[in-house]
Parts: C-alpha cells; sequence; structure tokens
C-alpha cells in the first residue's frame, strides 16, 4: 500500500510538472535561397524586359511565399548597402514604376503587387524559376529605379500563450536604368597614411557618381618604389554605384599585403567605369622601418664598442 | 677618429645592404604579379582592356533584348552560388509570463553569402506584444530609459520592462549596437512607420544569435500577447 502511494504520489507530481512547465516549441524553421544576387537592367523604353529568378526551398518542409517590391535608395554611409523607403514615403513614380513590374511562374501573373502579393507554393527542396517582366511604355520617364523583389514566408501559427510568430524575407536587388545613359564619376578620395613604419597599408577610397545612372566600377592600385620599379598591385572588386551617389570602398577591402617598407612609393589608381571612361589618380608615402633601424644601429653600436674593448685589451 | 671612420663604414655597408634587399626583393614580387587582365613584369605593365576579352569572361551574364540589356550577377565574382538564408524557428514561445521575471528565447539566423558582395538582415515587428483587446507590453527603453530601434542600452534590471532584443556579438556580424554585454534594442514597429534596422551587415557567410526578451510589471494585464517579427536577408549592391 505504501510502495503504491508513493508511485501515486510521483507520477501526480511528474503529471503537475509537465501541466505547468512553459512549453518550449522548436518549431520548424524556415530556409530559402535566391539567384541571382543582383539584376541591372538597361533599357530604351518601349521595351519589355524579361528576365528571370530563381528561388528554392532548402529545407524538409513546404513553404508558402508571397513577395513584394521594395524601393531602396543607398544608405546613410555611402558603404553600398540599401535603405528602404517606408510605404509612406513612396512617391507616385514609384507607385507608378511597381505597378509595370510583374512575376510570372509558368505564364501565369502570380500579382502585382506594391505592398503585399500572393502566395507562391514551394514543396521541400523544391525550386522555381521565376520570370519577371517590367512592361515600359514609350512615355516612361528616363530615370532610374532601383528596388528589391522580397520573397516572404506566410506563417498563420498560433499559441495559447504568449509569443512572437518569425517570418523569413530574402530578397534580390533590380536596378533599372532607363533611357539614354549618361555616365559620369569622380574619384572623392584616394589617401593613406603619409608615413608608415609597416605593412600592410590600407587605403581610403570614395567614388561619387555625379551621373542620374547607375554605373559599375573596377580597376586596380599599382604600387612603385623609390626606383620607379613595380612592387605591389591591389585588385578592386566591382562595386555597383547608384545614380547621384557615393560609394566608401571600405579600408579593409583595399589593402596592401606587403610588411617590410622603406623608402618613398607611389600609389597609382586605376578606375575604370561604364566599361569604357577611366579615372586616375596618384598618391605618394614615405616608409621608415623604425623598429628594424631602431635594431640595426643599436646592433651596430654594440658591434663597435665589443671591437674596441676587445682591442684596448 | 678611427671610431668615427668605423662608423661611417658600417653605416655604408648597412645602406647598401638595405639598398640591394630591397632592389632584389622587388624584382622578385614583379615578377610573379599577373591575372587575366593583367601583367606586371619588372615594372613594365602591359595592360589588355578587359572589353577584348568578353568570351573568357565566365562570370559576367549579360543578354541582350528588344531595346534592353540584362546582366545577372557580379562579373567579377567567377561562381554563381545563390544567396541564402535559415531562420531556426518559426515561433518564440514565451511561455506564461510572471512580473519582474524576464523571458528570454533565442532564434539563430544562418546566411551564405553565396556569389554576393556580403549582405544586410533587417529586422521589423508588425507591431508591439499586443493581446486582442489592443493591450499591449511596451518596446523596452532598457534601464535608463533611452534604448530605441535605433540605439541600444544596458537592460539587465528586473523592474525594467518591455520587449527587445539583441543580437549575440561573438559567433556573429552583429552590429557595434550590442558589443556591450546586455546591450538591447527595440525592434523597428511597422505600425509606426519606423525604418527597418540592418542589424547585421557582413562580407561574410555566418550565424548570428538573437535573443528576444520580455519583462512585464505587475500592472501589466494578463493576457496573451503576441506580435510578428520579420527578418529580411538581402545582398550589397
Amino acid at each position: 500500500m505504501r510502495l503504491k502511494s508513493k508511485i501515486f504520489l510521483a507520477g501526480s507530481v511528474v503529471t503537475i510538472i509537465l501541466l505547468f512547465t512553459p512549453k518550449i516549441i522548436n518549431a520548424s524553421g524556415y530556409s530559402l535561397s535566391i539567384y541571382p544576387t543582383i539584376i541591372k537592367i538597361k533599357a530604351s523604353p518601349p521595351s519589355l524586359v524579361k528576365t528571370g529568378i530563381r528561388i528554392k526551398n532548402l529545407s524538409d518542409y513546404p513553404v508558402d511565399l508571397s513577395y513584394v517590391l521594395k524601393p531602396f535608395v543607398p544608405d546613410d554611409n555611402n558603404s553600398g548597402q540599401v535603405k528602404y523607403l517606408l510605404y509612406s514615403d513612396y512617391t507616385s513614380k514609384n507607385t507608378d514604376f511597381l505597378k509595370r513590374v510583374k512575376i510570372l511562374e509558368d505564364n501565369q501573373t502570380i500579382s502585382t503587387p506594391i505592398k503585399s502579393g500572393s502566395k507562391i507554393i514551394l514543396s521541400p527542396k523544391q525550386e522555381k524559376n521565376l520570370t519577371i517582366l517590367i512592361d515600359l511604355p514609350q512615355e516612361e520617364a528616363q530615370e532610374d529605379h532601383y528596388f528589391s523583389i522580397v520573397f516572404l514566408t506566410q506563417n498563420q501559427d498560433k499559441l495559447d500563450s504568449n509569443y512572437s510568430r518569425l517570418i523569413e524575407g530574402i530578397g534580390t536587388n533590380i536596378l533599372v536604368s532607363i533611357g539614354t545613359n549618361q555616365h559620369k564619376a569622380l574619384i572623392r578620395e584616394f589617401s593613406t597614411s603619409t608615413f608608415v613604419s609597416e605593412g600592410p597599408v590600407r587605403f581610403n577610397l570614395k567614388i561619387e557618381n555625379i551621373g542620374k545612372n547607375f554605373i559599375a566600377t573596377s580597376g586596380y592600385i599599382i604600387i612603385n618604389n623609390i626606383f620607379g620599379q613595380t612592387v605591389g598591385k591591389i585588385d578592386l572588386r566591382l562595386a555597383n554605384i547608384l545614380g547621384k551617389s557615393t560609394l566608401k570602398i571600405l579600408k579593409d577591402d583595399v589593402v596592401w599585403q606587403e610588411k617590410f617598407l622603406l623608402g618613398t612609393y607611389t600609389a597609382k589608381l586605376y578606375l575604370k567605369y561604364d566599361d569604357s571612361a577611366s579615372l586616375y589618380r596618384e598618391i605618394k608615402f614615405i616608409a621608415i622601418p623604425i623598429k628594424i633601424l631602431a635594431i640595426l644601429t643599436i646592433a651596430g653600436f654594440i658591434i663597435i664598442f665589443i671591437k674596441n674593448r676587445s682591442k684596448t685589451y | 677618429m678611427r671610431f668615427s671612420s668605423k662608423l661611417k663604414k658600417i653605416g655604408l655597408v648597412l645602406i647598401l645592404i638595405v639598398t640591394a634587399f630591397i632592389i632584389l626583393r622587388n624584382r622578385t614580387l614583379a615578377q610573379n604579379a599577373s591575372n587575366n587582365s593583367y601583367t606586371i613584369q619588372g615594372g613594365d605593365i602591359e595592360q589588355k582592356t578587359q572589353s577584348s576579352d568578353k568570351s573568357s569572361d565566365k562570370t559576367t551574364n549579360t543578354y541582350f533584348g528588344e531595346n534592353y540589356q540584362v546582366t545577372t550577377g557580379f562579373e567579377d565574382i567567377e561562381d554563381s552560388h545563390p544567396f541564402s538564408f535559415s531562420v531556426s524557428n518559426n515561433l518564440v514561445d514565451y511561455g506564461p509570463l510572471t512580473a519582474t521575471n524576464p523571458v528570454s528565447r533565442t532564434t539563430d539566423l544562418i546566411i551564405s553569402k553565396g556569389s554576393s558582395r556580403g549582405y544586410s538582415v533587417f529586422a521589423f515587428a508588425n507591431r508591439e506584444l499586443s493581446d486582442v483587446n489592443n493591450n499591449s507590453i511596451p518596446d523596452t527603453t532598457c534601464d535608463n530609459g533611452t534604448c530605441s530601434e535605433t540605439s541600444s542600452g544596458v537592460w539587465s534590471g528586473n523592474l525594467s520592462f518591455g520587449f527587445g532584443y539583441r543580437c549575440e556579438i561573438e559567433a556573429s556580424p552583429c552590429s557595434k549596437d550590442f558589443l556591450i554585454e546586455n546591450s538591447f534594442k527595440q525592434f523597428a514597429n511597422d505600425s509606426k512607420s519606423e525604418a527597418y534596422e540592418a542589424i547585421i551587415n557582413s562580407f561574410d557567410s555566418r550565424k548570428a544569435k538573437i535573443e528576444y526578451k520580455v519583462n512585464i510589471s505587475n500592472n501589466q494585464a494578463k493576457n496573451s500577447y503576441s506580435n510578428s517579427i520579420t527578418f529580411i536577408a538581402i545582398p550589397n549592391l
């Protein structure tokens, strides 16, 4: 009897604990991939631009997606990231242009959303090729439009307790340039420390696109020593710069890795944009390996001191 | 006199050694530097224009239609891997909330940059944690009452109430706002037209841990509170 009552008591305690312990649900998450990561379009109206996008469900669960088109501007730090416009800040130009963008699945328009859209269903591991159509009529204004296509998971799950429902969004950026392209860019900054004691040498680089249309820049930096010999080369990554904006290329992206440096060096920047126009700038910097010179000087003095002492005795 | 002439000799030898070292060293470097576009030989640069060799450019996917041209991807990135983003759960269950007992939960965000130039992850909530009667748990203002969706603050006291998040710095490229331990921010609130905040900016594939925290006061009406939080991953330009 005593054993039975103990078992009953233990069972009751376990049941109570299970009932009142908060549920921690490790609900399945989402995993999506998208390709390409950027689409650049140059068009002269009238034209019906057709391109594609690939979206894949990487998870083991089916997923429902909607999509939104979100116009963006360059971020305030000029770092090549996007800054989304608030819906309340959309202009009629934004909304009119976005109405011309359609996403198609098997030649069927999914919807023509501006703020929210309809469903795309992806089975586990399924990939879909979607078509993007942009209809540009003759009267389309000659200007650039920048927006992201963002696919959002649909989640209607609920709990009885306090909870946050999570939604995953993944997107790609689309740059559209309409009409005659007028490109003009400037090197706003190309600098490094005037005096360095050792490498690596980091360069500051700021490029301003003063034209109305986006540009893609590429280039390299050649470094010559005091004798005019080429001692280093830094390839610059391709950078897309939106119209009327500046791109600051991060110091850590423009680095000459050479460690031992001595003398005067000349860094020559060759920059190309719009596949034809080019820009050039050069700067000089002086490298004095203070640590090594100090060690050599001390070593020299020690050698002389030892020699003099040995001759004295 | 003898001392100074020796000093001069040693100095001269040192200068000669260093000069010879620089010249020989640089010659070797210059002979090795080359790629598809440029060849550097002994200080002379032979420059080939990129446009003359378009067929060998594996990365550019440019095609033409009637009155338009489309380029996909980055011209100088050779692979064509997709950009991917994973969120470890679709619900965050805070369980029953009791006054002055903060509840923390986490979500892992995994981003694979693919053939992008880095990326940002934006986050926002559709509203404050709210119940069916429109009572809400306010967004936290942290211990000193100053944190918001744009600036962080330390939130460690049990008498500071609200809802907020932090991004764990040790495992991720979270923004600098979270460098200080126990620093939290509010989610940007879409219903108040607050701008989406980039919570992660990175150039490499990473995993980040988002920690949610909710703490209620004695005055908070007992009910079920909920909201939606959206994470958007987008490649850089």
